[in-house]
């Protein structure tokens, strides 16, 4: 068999081996992207962000911890403005901002935690802090799926119905 | 001096490889005895099981039906459909089936470790990953010595008064000067 052959033969065989079906299948699941939304900080809300956006994941940016929060349990009108706070198991803090899509994201080159994380969000003066802490997954979607379920938590949520929110366009 | 295989000769050896990577893959597990295991009691579970529920049973651990080892529980995964995750407190039922979870994982070294006392109780498969000594992708949530790991060991003795459960604390520290 001629040299170049088989090294193609081998090439291919490191490629097949080298790609994750079961990465390529989460991000094939995730559908096409919204039209009316351009690819960036405000597409794709409630989705599970790191499927992409993790390490091994095929977007540019890497984020440690992202989610989508939104103003009542009921309804999926997302909420900007939140602040949303995280601590490590070795007391590291950090904190960002939901945009209007009521997406937030965590850099990983700007805070890498050390798991487990517990997270809270603030709006005003309304608190809404997790029971338990995230030991592996910053997709805060992979666990707050909606409907809430036996094994799903719901999307993130910060008011009641006695909230009043404010009704802004999102662009 | 190149030797040429000959077409035969190669078509045999091919085949003997690939009938050798077969073999493994259709061996049957024969072994058809029963062997009866006593473990810690149920009625002893309670205070464990929230340590293991805090621990061990969210979402993204073992509070996943994607996992042989289940921890059901307000945290995580709950036993009855009509519960939610982090709706309702962790009930009965939920302790229930992470008791019958639990007993169901090396049940012959947990039986063994329960008969002797709670001996060397590092036999027990979940001992070994609580305290790291076994590869866990979870890391170490029981370090030897604390809590958490004491609590396990006085079900293991057959403790009766839960042990160091009720001692086990598990949040956000901030550090000093730090608020959350």
């Amino acid at each position: 068999m001629k040299l170049p052959i088989v090294a193609a033969l081998l090439l291919g065989l490191c490629a097949g081996a080298c790609s994750d079906p079961i990465r390529t299948r989460a991000v094939d699941e995730l559908g096409g992207e919204d039209p009316a939304t351009p690819v960036g900080p405000l597409h794709r809300p409630g989705q599970p962000c790191l499927v992409c956006h993790g390490a091994d994941g095929p977007a540019e940016s890497r984020f440690s911890l992202a989610g989508t929060v939104y103003q009542l349990p009921d309804t999926v009108e997302p909420l900007g403005d939140v602040t949303v706070r995280f601590i490590d198991s070795t007391g590291a803090q950090y904190r960002v901002v939901s945009n209007c899509a009521g997406n937030f994201y965590v850099g990983a080159a700007n805070f890498e935690p050390a798991w487990p994380v517990w997270m809270k969000i603030e709006w005003k003066s309304l608190s809404q802090e997790m029971i338990s802490p995230s030991f592996r997954e910053g997709s805060c979607a992979e666990c707050h799926q909606d409907p809430a379920t036996p094994s799903t938590a719901g999307h993130l949520y910060v008011g009641d119905e006695q909230t009043t929110f404010p009704h802004e366009a999102c662009e | 001096m190149r030797q040429r295989i000959q077409p035969l000769a190669a078509a045999f050896v091919t085949a003997m490889a690939l009938a050798s990577l077969g073999a493994p893959a259709c061996t049957r597990y024969d072994d058809d005895r029963t062997v009866s295991v006593t473990p810690p009691p149920r009625a002893t579970f309670a205070p464990l099981s929230g340590v293991l529920e805090a621990h061990c049973g969210t979402l993204d651990c073992h509070g996943s039906p994607a996992r042989n080892l289940r921890v059901y529980g307000v945290h995580g995964l709950r036993a009855n459909g009509g519960t939610v995750t982090g709706g309702a407190d962790t009930t009965e039922e939920d302790v229930d089936a992470t008791y019958e979870s639990v007993v169901g994982v090396d049940p012959e070294n947990l039986g063994v470790v329960f008969a002797e006392g709670g001996r060397d109780p590092e036999r027990w498969l979940v001992m070994r990953k609580s305290r790291g000594v076994e590869h866990h992708e979870g890391g170490t949530p029981l370090p030897s010595g604390s809590a958490g790991d004491r609590c396990l060991v006085a079900w293991l003795s057959g403790a009766e008064d839960g042990g160091a459960c009720l001692e086990d604390v598990f949040g956000p520290e901030p550090r000093n000067g730090d608020t959350w």
